[in-house]
């Protein structure tokens, strides 16, 4: 467990922040909106989701964050055998003193980040046994509840759900990830530079800029941006119209949607929104960012149906509509 | 300074926005005036507008706006990104009735908001100026106002007629008041029930009219109504009574010593002549027997012609005479005094009964005027929708000859209403025309000749007849004593000289039958004794198309 620290000034939650993506960025090329992206979860103490064909630096990016927090690391590769024991630990017999008894073993889970490395190859059941991790930020094993440490995230990656051998994630689950993210396929410039990184003879390695402790100022400190009434009102007013049972939703919501956002939706929203707004030097949350954490926060919480899969409807699209239907004020 | 701005900017937004929606309402009041009878008053289209804007900016004056609305505007005036908005919450927050502490990031992120502001100019930042949108849509609306208002209207001419009716409609009531006023006078030196009567009939009819003001058809009900009443009124013992008085006064004017009795009698003035036979009666111990008997006799003789209608004074007058002639003088004089009290109690009857037939006269003058009043209106709507066609075909001919060609029309605003029209084509040199005669018309007006090169000319019908009702008495004269009446004498009324002068006609036979129908309608309406029909239909039977001595077109109009 990370110790308690004094509370951060904001200048140096700036300062700090900055240093981390400037330092995940020696390795990671490109992809700042997911290095921000990443950030910002973990400024949150959410779970991220990433989401992205094989090779595009998922895995190196979320071991490199671990790298510069300065955290636990576990990473678990998901596959179609792996079982719920398997990430969450499990009871083993063991000689203590007069006689056997039962020890818990610790999985992947216990520690401050986990790589949970392509997920979605994993059975429903296997997934599943990330909720109470996730939520509750606690693991129960044969009655018995263990505390995980924290800061505790899940950095989770997937393939996209058309490839072949995947299980596409539950609701539930998808819900307790507070951002899905978007990894796309870097441009040539960048390319051109993660070549000439990655080939030499001394690739590049991020230093650690913050410890746990450090990481948890920094959370309180990002709670604390207050958000004015309208700003907040706007916020409710993107998740509600993304409901298709309600009469503000759109037509195209109304059309494609099955399920809107949920209220975890306007949380992910709102704390998502703190992060940024402190991030670009604001103390206040404005509009522009409530807009700018709008996809990541809701894209996988709005469930579509299935002629928006036969149209090739994305929830990228209809959150946009939402967004460009939904006035300021 | 902010919140000035603001309001200021807000003043003249609203003020813009409100100027459009009073010309919007401008021209939604001048299109309905093209659909509905309704007159728009001119002075009151820009002061609706204005009227709007200046309320709007009244109203604005007193509004101030609060510091969150400030805020926010300013936010995104400005691209605060809501700064503003979140450092007042927070001060409100801090300093309201319901103070909470603030959270940590609260004081840099006041400092933060002021800092923002401080850089700020606000007349720089919030300059005043008009909204495009608001700017065009008032434009666009006083140019529709403008063009509703300036282009022509054919639904003023039925607001004009309907003007005019309602005009003559309370001036006829005021006219009945006054008659009712008279009465009322009249009936207060002899008072009579009658005469209580006909004020009453009156006065209900005069406020009959005031009500109905709005339809003539409602106004010529209630005078036929108040006509019907007066004449329920009128007995035959006024006339019988009337015709009694013109029988004694004859005779009584034969006889010297009655003859001033008798004038007076004729002149109306029955005290008088009440007073005449009273003082013959005290004359009569002077009389001499001839003179006595002559007296005897010719009171004798108005009896018997006035017992014919009124028979009570002719027994009083044949009574004075039997006494005049069997000498006894206490008793003469008594009989004389006796008819000279009858003759006033009639006059009595026979003011009543003139007092009834003046308000009888009046109504049914009332009448005349507003049905005349009505169809002035519609004669006058009429001639201009006829206009108006002819107009449209000749400038359609003019596009299809390529030729010069002038066309004169025109109307006349004179009571009998009229109208006369004509048309001409040709080349310079060489004119031709066709004209019709005028139909009723004083005065043919002015015409216009667009892009006409040619120059036309109408044959002048002086021979056709025009009807004129003051014309018609004269020619009456000319059908009792046998001569046939002939048509050019109508160029005898000066008023007929210009209509006749006029280019513009219309064939004979085609105002023939109008005039008739319209002249037979009339006589049936309104109250007119039946020897004066009887001329009306004389006087067209003598001037009917195609009978001798009746009036004929020189020459058919060629259309």
């Amino acid at each position: 467990m990370a110790t308690a620290q004094a509370p951060l000034a904001p200048a140096d939650f700036i300062r700090i922040a900055t240093s981390i993506e400037a330092e995940v960025g020696k390795v990671i090329v490109g992809q700042d909106d997911v290095v921000r992206g990443i950030l910002t979860c973990v400024l949150a103490g959410g779970h991220a989701l990433l989401e992205g064909v094989p090779g595009l630096g998922k895995t190196m990016l979320v071991r490199t964050l671990s790298d510069v927090l300065d955290l636990s690391f576990s990473r678990v590769q998901f596959t179609p055998d792996l079982m719920p024991a398997d990430i969450t630990g499990t009871n083993v017999i063991s000689e203590e003193g007069a006689g056997r008894g039962f020890q818990f073993q610790p999985g992947p889970l216990f520690a401050n980040l986990v790589l949970a490395d392509e997920i979605n190859r994993a059975t429903p059941k296997t997934q599943s046994a990330l909720l109470e991790a996730m939520q509750e930020q606690r693991v129960t094993v044969a009655k018995t509840s263990y505390a995980l440490e924290r800061p505790f995230f899940v950095m989770a990656t997937q393939n996209p759900i058309e490839m072949e051998g995947t299980y596409p994630l539950p609701e539930a689950q998808l819900d307790r990830f507070l951002f899905k993210l978007t990894v796309t396929f870097p441009s040539e410039e960048d390319l051109m530079t993660i070549a000439e990184r990655t080939t030499g003879s001394r690739p590049p390695r991020a230093q650690p800029i913050a410890d746990g402790a450090t990481v948890m100022a920094m959370m309180d400190l990002a709670r604390e941006v207050p958000i004015a009434r309208p700003v907040l009102s706007y916020a409710v007013r993107l998740v509600t119209r993304t409901h298709p049972d309600k009469p503000e939703a759109s037509e195209a919501v109304k059309r494609y949607v099955r399920y809107g956002a949920s209220p975890r939706g306007l949380q992910s929203l709102v704390l998502g929104a703190k992060i940024r707004a402190i991030l670009e030097g604001r103390f206040n949350v404005a509009f522009e960012d409530l807009k700018a954490v709008a996809l990541p926060s809701l894209r996988h919480r709005v469930i579509l149906n299935f002629e928006a899969d036969a149209e090739g409807i994305t929830a990228d699209r209809i959150i946009s509509d939402v967004l460009l239907a939904t006035r300021e004020e | 300074m902010v919140g000035r701005i603001v309001k200021l900017q807000t003043i003249a937004t609203w003020t813009v926005r409100l100027l459009a929606f009073g010309l919007v309402l401008d021209a939604i009041w001048l299109a309905g005036a093209r659909f509905f009878p309704y007159s728009v008053p001119m002075p009151a289209l820009p002061a609706v507008p204005l009227a709007l804007a200046a309320l709007g900016a009244l109203v604005i004056s007193f509004w101030r706006p609060s510091m969150a609305h400030l805020a926010r505007l300013t936010d995104r005036q400005l691209g605060f990104k809501e700064r503003l908005t979140t450092a007042v919450e927070l001060h409100t927050a801090a300093t309201g009735p319901e103070a909470r502490p603030l959270p940590p990031l609260a004081g840099f992120q006041l400092s933060d908001a002021l800092n923002h502001l401080r850089r700020v100019e606000p007349l720089e930042a919030f300059p005043i100026r008009l909204r495009l949108r608001e700017v065009n849509a008032a434009l666009a609306a006083s140019l529709v106002v403008v063009a509703l208002a300036v282009l022509p209207n054919a639904m003023q001419q039925t607001v004009r007629q309907r003007e005019q009716v309602q005009q003559a409609v309370k001036l006829e009531a005021e006219r009945l008041t006054k008659a009712a006023d008279q009465v009322a006078a009249a009936n207060a030196e002899n008072p009579s029930d009658e005469l209580q009567g006909i004020e009453q009939a009156l006065r209900e009819g005069a406020k009959a009219l005031e009500h109905r003001s709005a339809s003539s058809e409602e106004s010529l009900a209630a005078l036929a109504a108040l006509e019907q009443r007066l004449q329920a009124l009128r007995g035959q013992n006024g006339e019988d009574l009337q015709d009694a008085l013109a029988q004694l006064a004859g005779s009584m004017a034969q006889d010297p010593a009655t003859r001033q009795a008798g004038t007076s009698l004729a002149k109306g003035d029955y005290q008088q002549a009440a007073s005449e036979m009273r003082r013959i009666s005290e004359q009569l111990d002077s009389m001499s027997q001839a003179e006595r008997q002559r007296l005897a006799r010719s009171m004798r003789q108005a009896g018997q012609r006035a017992s014919r209608s009124n028979p009570a004074l002719g027994q009083s007058m044949q009574q004075a005479a039997n006494a005049i002639e069997q000498g006894s003088g206490g008793e003469a004089q008594g009989a004389m005094d006796q008819a000279a009290s009858q003759l006033e109690q009639s006059a009595g009857q026979l003011r009543a009964s003139g007092e009834r037939d003046r308000a009888l006269a009046q109504a049914q003058q009332s009448r005349s005027q507003i049905a005349r009043s009505s169809q002035q209106g519609q004669a006058q709507q009429g001639r201009n929708q006829q206009g108006r066609g002819q107009q449209g075909q000749a400038q359609q001919g003019q596009a299809q000859q390529g030729q010069g060609q002038g066309q004169g029309q025109g109307e006349s605003g004179d009571e009998s209403g009229g109208q006369g029209q004509g048309h001409g084509q040709g080349q310079p040199g060489q004119g031709q025309g066709q004209g019709q005669p005028g139909q009723g018309g004083n005065n043919g007006g002015e015409g216009e000749q667009p892009g006409g090169s040619g120059a036309g000319s109408g044959s002048k019908p002086g021979s056709d007849a025009i009807y004129d009702p003051g014309f018609a008495a004269a020619r009456q004269e000319r059908i009792d004593s046998g001569q046939p009446f002939e048509p050019t004498d109508a160029s005898q009324n000066p008023q007929l000289e210009d209509a006749q002068q006029n280019d513009a006609r219309v064939s004979y036979s085609q105002v023939y039958a109008q005039y008739q129908e319209q002249a037979v309608q009339n006589t049936q309406n309104a109250y007119i004794p039946i020897g004066l029909k009887d001329l009306v239909k004389d006087y067209f039977s003598s001037i009917q198309p195609g009978q001798s001595g009746g009036a004929q077109p020189a020459q058919e109009p060629a259309r």
